[in-house]
């Protein structure tokens, strides 16, 4: 379960890595406001590096719009990968029969 | 149950999936909710999309630039936000829903919960799945795209075959004689207005289960969101050419779950479609039909003398086939259950519902059952 709990939160965190079109050189000003640059660069460092993968992957199959936005996509999907397995690692727990069938009599 | 080779495909797979998943989140048992929670998906999806749609094939509101149905789309894919993903999710969710509905048909007929009472639930859903084919088919026209030309010209020819109302069915379905801006606004209507009207239909859909799973558990739900985005990931919608009223497109990419209707009317010509259509539609609506089942099903029976009125058998039917009614003058009991005979098809839920014996189906006796799990219980710990 601690590994989809860390699927959840690195995907999440790589969403707004891909929400910047995965560029973070010009932070939006939200970032200097809210003093939250060094996060974003740190961003950057994390998931820079598949950068190039993601845009040869949907340059080869001719994307429109932003790339970053199908990063974003994938971003999602794996957040919600891991919620699911965390969230059937804990449901499973309820799994055991409860019903008890009737004595006949 | 039907007992052949599809079943133990069905029963192996099934018992795989409760392996992997637990039978808690076992997708073959929320097989009829998940086309639902798509349904939703689609919805909002197509709500976004619809904000910045606009249904014309020429200049409607702009005169300096070209503005259509073509190119809100190509605004909405290149310019709105996450508009490319949101219409990759929209188009994708669309598949899906109909993967799912094959599913949930496929399984409902292996485990033969289409018969007896639940014809109505047969029926309706055969409706449902035209009428997701068709709006389908519709999002297909609202590009306006080359293909999409191809598919109104296919749809209009396919159309004026039919006797007597072919003219009329054109005229409808261009919304005028001739392929114009008023055709787009009725494609749209057509899409969005069987959209919603689906559900009505499924309202229908439900009016005779006792309870209906009609959401699947949130950790399906995400799971299935993860295929939709991955997929959006790796197979991004491209870009085609805009429509050109006068040149003839000859070929297109066929979506196997939405567009192979016209790869049928390509191959077989508009007689040769109606005609398979029909026999399609017709063999699937015939399906629940008594001349379809080998063995007819006799309804439970209440042995009136056992019977406290305890009600766990009307809770527990499926098919609303127990009514509760006041007991006879004398009984020790306030109710008694009775049958209605129409509704039941004899699936013995309410006889392991029963503590007391009071309930047996006239075939099946509940002390044979017994004894024969009994027997089998016996062999397996010898």
């Amino acid at each position: 379960m601690a590994a989809a709990i860390g699927l959840c939160l690195w995907a999440s965190a790589m969403m707004p890595w891909a929400e910047l079109d995965m560029n973070v050189d010009n932070l939006p000003h939200t970032f200097k406001l809210l003093h939250i640059e060094p996060v974003g660069k740190a961003l950057g460092e994390i998931y820079g590096g598949s950068a190039d993968k993601h845009k040869t992957h949907l340059e080869s199959q001719k994307a429109e719009g932003k790339k970053g936005e199908y990063v974003y996509s994938l971003a999602i999907g794996l957040a919600l990968l891991g919620a699911a397995i965390a969230i059937a690692a804990i449901g499973s727990a309820d799994d055991e029969e409860k019903m008890t069938l009737p004595e006949k009599k | 149950m039907k007992t052949n080779i599809w079943t133990q495909i069905f029963l192996v797979t099934e018992d795989l999936l409760n392996k992997i998943s637990t039978s808690k989140y076992n997708p073959l048992y929320y097989h009829g909710a998940l086309p639902q929670f798509i349904m939703y998906i689609l919805f909002l999806s197509g709500l976004l999309l619809f904000a910045y749609y606009v249904p014309t094939i020429d200049n409607a509101y702009f005169s300096k630039n070209l503005v259509n149905a073509y190119t809100s789309v190509a605004y909405i894919t290149n310019d709105i936000p996450f508009g490319a993903v949101i219409r990759a999710v929209h188009r994708y969710a669309g598949d899906a829903m109909v993967v799912a509905i094959l599913i949930h048909m496929v399984r409902v007929w292996f485990t033969d919960r289409y018969r007896q009472y639940r014809w109505v639930q047969w029926e309706s859903g055969i409706v449902l799945l035209l009428m997701v084919l068709f709006i389908g088919q519709t999002g297909y026209y609202l590009i306006w795209d080359e293909r999409s030309l191809l598919l109104t010209r296919m749809t209009v020819s396919a159309l004026e075959v039919v006797p007597v109302i072919g003219e009329p069915l054109r005229n409808w379905f261009l919304n005028g004689r001739t392929i114009s801006n008023l055709t787009l606004s009725n494609f749209l209507f057509i899409h969005i207005g069987l959209s919603f009207s689906l559900l009505f239909a499924l309202w229908i859909h439900y009016v005779r289960m006792s309870r209906p799973v009609i959401t699947p558990p949130p950790a399906l739900n995400y799971i299935l969101m993860t295929i939709i985005f991955a997929v959006v990931y790796f197979f991004p919608i491209t870009a085609t050419k805009i429509a050109d009223l006068n040149s003839q497109p000859t070929s297109m990419d066929i979506d196997v779950f939405f567009l192979l209707p016209y790869a049928v009317l390509g191959a077989l010509g508009t007689t040769g479609f109606w005609i398979s259509m029909i026999l399609i539609t017709a063999a699937l609506c015939l399906i629940p039909y008594p001349f379809t089942n080998k063995k007819p099903v006799e309804s439970a029976e209440v042995v009136d003398s056992k019977c406290t009125g305890c009600s766990f058998c009307f809770k527990d039917c499926p098919f609303q086939a127990i009514e509760m009614v006041p007991a006879p003058a004398g009984s020790r009991f306030k109710l008694l259950a009775t049958v209605k005979p129409y509704r039941c098809s004899g699936c013995g839920v309410c006889v392991g519902a029963c503590a007391f014996d009071a309930i047996d189906l006239p075939n099946l006796l509940d002390s044979d059952v017994n004894e024969k799990i009994k027997q089998l219980a016996n062999s397996q710990s010898a």
